[in-house]
């Protein structure tokens, strides 16, 4: 009696036990980039190196410049919460995001514009929504702000943010393949290596 | 100690209408999608050692081919199989691969080779059971080479 009881409780044990994922995807990674602040290309203010870009459409529809804004404030929220690492806010970030993007009215697009957004739209989705649930997972969160801020990039370039934004490059992101954010300021805070390298990075464009 | 053998068959009693009532649960529609046109292997070119890799690590929640083991039919094992199978798919469907906006299909192989270059996918709960599942480093390699071939022949403005 006492052995089918213990049994069937091994049994619900294993069950609960089983199925937790998240901590299953303990990300691995090791950037092993103390100490290598001296080697960092540092942001220097030299304007003739950077390339000014207009926003490619010129008439947007109120509503949605309006929602394009939102996106990219709440892209800026996760690249300022990623510079500090801080998680949590990224994540909140994340999730505010994808909520912009579920309520976005495409009808007030034209063809040309739908076209960028379309293809956009549920890439950016996702990234959004993988940023918002891992809160816990930094590393993580940083995998996708890399494809989310090219996303942002696309959508910048054609619909404008109404503000200027800085586009900046860091080359030792992504294991030294290089990779870009976008930034308010023109100041360097790396989104990619927070506290461990927050200065590697080159302001490359202005998009206005 | 009749008293206690009483207590003992209440609880035994109880614990086995708990897990026939479970057996309710309903489970979800399974395998049931086409796999016909949207299929990777339809759209792009996979090499049989690549695909022979994904079908045997990846397949069971990544596509409409998922193999159910025998106690995948019992609650409460079919619930929490679902939960992980049906997260799976929703993230990445190797059969409906070809529906997605071509931008995402990129970003899908990046983290495809992220998560094999962290070691987080297959998930260990899974190479637990399916011991074949768990992939060397040869057969790592085989897969982020052939990703990265695939997205440097895509067609995409980024
Ligand atoms: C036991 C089921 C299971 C197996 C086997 C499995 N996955 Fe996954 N996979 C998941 C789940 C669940 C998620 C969603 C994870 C999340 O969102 O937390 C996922 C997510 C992913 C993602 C998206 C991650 C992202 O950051 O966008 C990729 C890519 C992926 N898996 C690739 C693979 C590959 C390649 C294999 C085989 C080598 C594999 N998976 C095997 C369950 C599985």
């Amino acid at each position: 009696m006492k052995k089918i009881i213990f049994g069937a409780m091994v049994v619900v044990a294993f069950a609960f036990a089983a199925c937790n994922s998240k901590s299953d995807r303990t990300a691995k990674q090791d950037h092993n980039m103390e100490n290598m602040e001296s080697s960092i290309p540092h942001a220097i203010g030299d304007d003739s190196s950077l390339t000014e870009i207009k926003a490619s459409f010129i008439h947007v529809d109120p509503k949605v410049a309006s929602s394009i804004k939102q996106i990219v404030n709440h892209y800026i929220h996760i690249k300022t919460a990623l510079s500090n690492d801080d998680g949590k806010e990224a994540a909140n970030g994340g999730k505010a995001m994808a909520a912009v993007i579920a309520q976005f009215g495409k009808s007030a697009l034209t063809a040309e514009q739908a076209t960028l957004y379309n293809q956009n739209e549920e890439d950016l989705k996702e990234h959004a929504e993988h940023i918002g649930e891992n809160e816990g997972n930094i590393d993580h969160q940083r995998e996708h702000f890399i494809m989310m801020s090219e996303d942002v990039t696309a959508l910048v370039k054609g619909f404008g943010a109404g503000r200027p934004i800085y586009n900046a490059h860091c080359p030792m992101a992504k294991n030294n393949e290089g990779a870009m954010w976008l930034s308010e300021a023109r100041e360097i805070k790396n989104p990619y290596f927070g506290s461990k390298m927050l200065t590697c990075g080159v302001v490359k464009e202005i998009i206005n | 100690m009749a008293k206690q053998k009483k207590t003992l068959t209440t609880t035994l009693i109880v614990l086995l209408l708990f897990v026939i009532a479970v057996q309710f649960i309903p489970k979800a529609e399974r395998n049931d999608s086409a796999r016909g046109a949207k299929a990777i292997t339809k759209q792009y070119d996979v090499p049989e050692k690549v695909q022979s890799i994904l079908q045997k690590a990846c397949f069971d929640c990544h596509s409409n081919r998922t193999e159910y083991p025998w106690y995948s039919n019992i609650q409460p094992f079919a619930k929490f199989m679902e939960g992980h199978i049906l997260r799976g798919k929703d993230e990445l469907n190797f059969d409906e691969f070809g529906s997605y906006a071509i931008k995402k299909q990129y970003n899908k192989l990046r983290s495809l080779e992220n998560q094999l270059e962290n070691e987080a996918m297959p998930l260990r709960s899974y190479t637990l059971i399916h011991h074949n599942a768990r992939l060397s480093n040869e057969e790592i390699s085989l897969l982020t080479n052939w990703s990265k071939a695939l997205r440097n022949k895509m067609d995409i403005k980024l």
